[in-house]
């Protein structure tokens, strides 16, 4: 039974019930088939005028999406975990005040000379961090080193978000920012788990955001009714210290560029190969 | 099989397209059924049967051809319009329902086409990199609404506000000016010393006689004491008087 020579089929090609005749026959009928189907198609395509790539209408007036490629950089040196970029993305985008619903958030990271790095972000640091000289000794190890670390959907260009949406609700844009359909979304959560930076939540009951109904998923947009306009995300609009830094990656001479150029900077989580287009300075470790 | 019968198999074979293999069934059938036993010798009715046959195969065939391309057609059509419209990759409809949303924060230059004085004070101070917008809130409603005119009034006290930023916090860059809110001044007024506008101290007066010897300040300069405070001046703890007058002129407020 477990021979393989018994999987095998011993019936020969000539010994199968599939004559010549039957092939040409087919064939016969199979050709004018696809032919048709072709007709088929080309009066369809015709008849809806859409073509089969799809709308290339402008996004906003004057704005080319294949003409940019944004970029996001933060500087972990600067930041003073304020929160008021926090405050910032809540007020233009309507995302609910509750702290589990952020588009971005400020977390603190507290590095010992063990190598362990802890985290905590009361509230998504939206009220700020309580004021304080913090911890000289965590866990019996020297603290080494506390810094702030903003955090935001990184636009990754390979995005295990749009790669499990089941209904293609989640898409990149041209320029590289990824957005929801509200009207596709069917709120599974599949790209809120998937996300490996925790950037996505289904917008509650009740909740407000700008155009997110309840029940689907919701995530920064890099502000994309503002940077299509030529403005800048609102937190780093509102962000004082220069810890946020948007641009054109395409433009040598926008900020971006220049702080890719002139820093260090690494990518959260590059093992797993996501791309993202935020990239941080000043930052060490593999907390993400 | 009822099948057998002709008028029947005649009838429901246009209906019923079924596989090319099923052609060929009643093509016997139909030889058979007539003449059994000499098919071969009567020529006539056998060419006309066999043409009959060859018209209904012929429109089965034609049926099934139509059906299939159809079907093919359309779902080559629908996959790959979908494919355009629903991938991962789209300059979709929706990303224009995005960009069309309203900016409420209006920015740093039509805060400054009107409030010119504050704007050119802080250009002049530390604060240049502060946008308007991060302590005063979207301004955009404010510039345009009359009823809105309010909104970007600070409701909240400065010693919230102002230490926001400059209350000195684990992991904030000591490059910042950092105050521990429990010490420095705990009457809580920054504004008393300070402009945030161009930081420039607007420096209570300095002591004009020396303390040594001296009972509490408030002996003296409480609201009804011998040389009253400022009407306004807020009463603050006894012992942080000095936080603002001081009798060093080191412009340190």
């Amino acid at each position: 039974m477990n021979d393989p020579a018994d999987l095998e089929p011993h019936t020969p090609l000539a010994d199968r019930r599939i004559s010549r005749r039957t092939v040409l026959e087919l064939g016969a009928v199979a050709l004018p088939c696809l032919a048709g189907s072709g007709l088929v198609f080309d009066w369809l395509t015709r008849l809806t005028d859409a073509g089969p790539t799809g709308t290339a209408e402008p996004v906003a007036a004057r704005y080319d999406p294949t003409a940019h490629r944004w970029g996001f950089v933060v500087d972990t040196n600067a930041c003073i975990g304020c929160g008021l970029c926090v405050v910032a993305c809540k007020d233009e985008n309507d995302v609910p005040k509750d702290p589990e619903y952020s588009r971005t958030w400020v977390e603190r990271h507290t590095k010992t000379a063990d190598g362990t790095i802890r985290v905590d972000a009361p509230e998504g640091g939206i009220n700020g961090y309580e004021p304080g000289p913090g911890p000289v000794m965590v866990a019996g190890s020297p603290v080494t080193d506390t810094r702030f670390v903003p955090h935001l959907c990184m636009q990754c260009e390979n995005s295990p978000c749009t790669d499990v949406c089941p209904v293609g609700a989640t898409y990149r844009t041209p320029d590289g920012v990824i957005l929801v359909d509200e009207d596709r979304c069917i709120g599974c959560g599949y790209c809120v788990v998937a996300c490996p930076y925790g950037a996505r939540y289904i917008v509650p009951a009740g909740g407000d955001a700008r155009r997110g109904v309840p029940g689907v998923a919701d995530k920064c947009t890099f502000c994309y009714h503002r940077i299509t306009a030529g403005r800048r995300p609102a937190c780093v609009e509102a962000c004082s210290v220069g810890a946020r830094t948007f641009g054109d990656l395409n433009n040598p001479a926008s900020p971006v560029s220049v702080a890719l150029r002139e820093k260090p900077t690494r990518v959260l989580k590059a093992a797993l190969g996501t791309k993202p287009r935020v990239y941080y300075v000043g930052l060490e470790g593999e907390v993400g | 099989m009822s099948e057998h019968e002709q008028p029947i198999t005649g009838e429901r074979s246009p209906l019923t397209p079924e596989p090319s293999g099923d052609g060929e069934q009643p093509a016997t059938g139909d030889d058979e059924q007539p003449s059994n036993d000499g098919r071969r010798l009567v020529l006539p009715s056998i060419e006309w049967a066999r043409v009959a046959h060859a018209v209904r195969t012929g429109l089965k065939v034609g049926l099934l051809v139509v059906v299939v391309s159809v079907a093919l057609g359309s779902a080559a059509f629908v996959a790959v319009s979908l494919y355009g419209q629903y991938g991962a990759v789209r300059n979709a409809p929706n990303a224009q329902a995005w960009a069309g949303l309203p900016a409420r924060f209006a920015g740093q230059a039509l805060c400054t086409s009107c409030h010119a004085p504050e704007a050119a004070a802080q250009d002049a101070s530390i604060h240049l990199n502060v946008s308007c917008e991060a302590c005063h809130g979207p301004a955009a409603a404010h510039s345009v609404n009359e009823a809105a005119a309010r909104t970007v009034v600070l409701t909240e006290p400065t010693s919230v506000i102002c230490v926001t930023c400059h209350g000195a916090t684990a992991g904030r860059p000591t490059t910042l000016s950092q105050i521990d809110p429990t010490e420095h001044y705990r009457g809580g007024l920054c504004l008393r010393c300070h402009d945030p506008h161009s930081i420039v101290a607007v420096r209570p007066p300095p002591l004009t006689h020396p303390l040594a010897k001296l009972p509490e300040c408030t002996t003296c300069h409480a609201p009804d004491g011998l040389k009253k405070i400022p009407a306004g001046h807020e009463l603050v703890e006894d012992g942080t008087c000095l936080a603002c007058h001081s009798s060093v002129a080191d412009g340190k407020p």
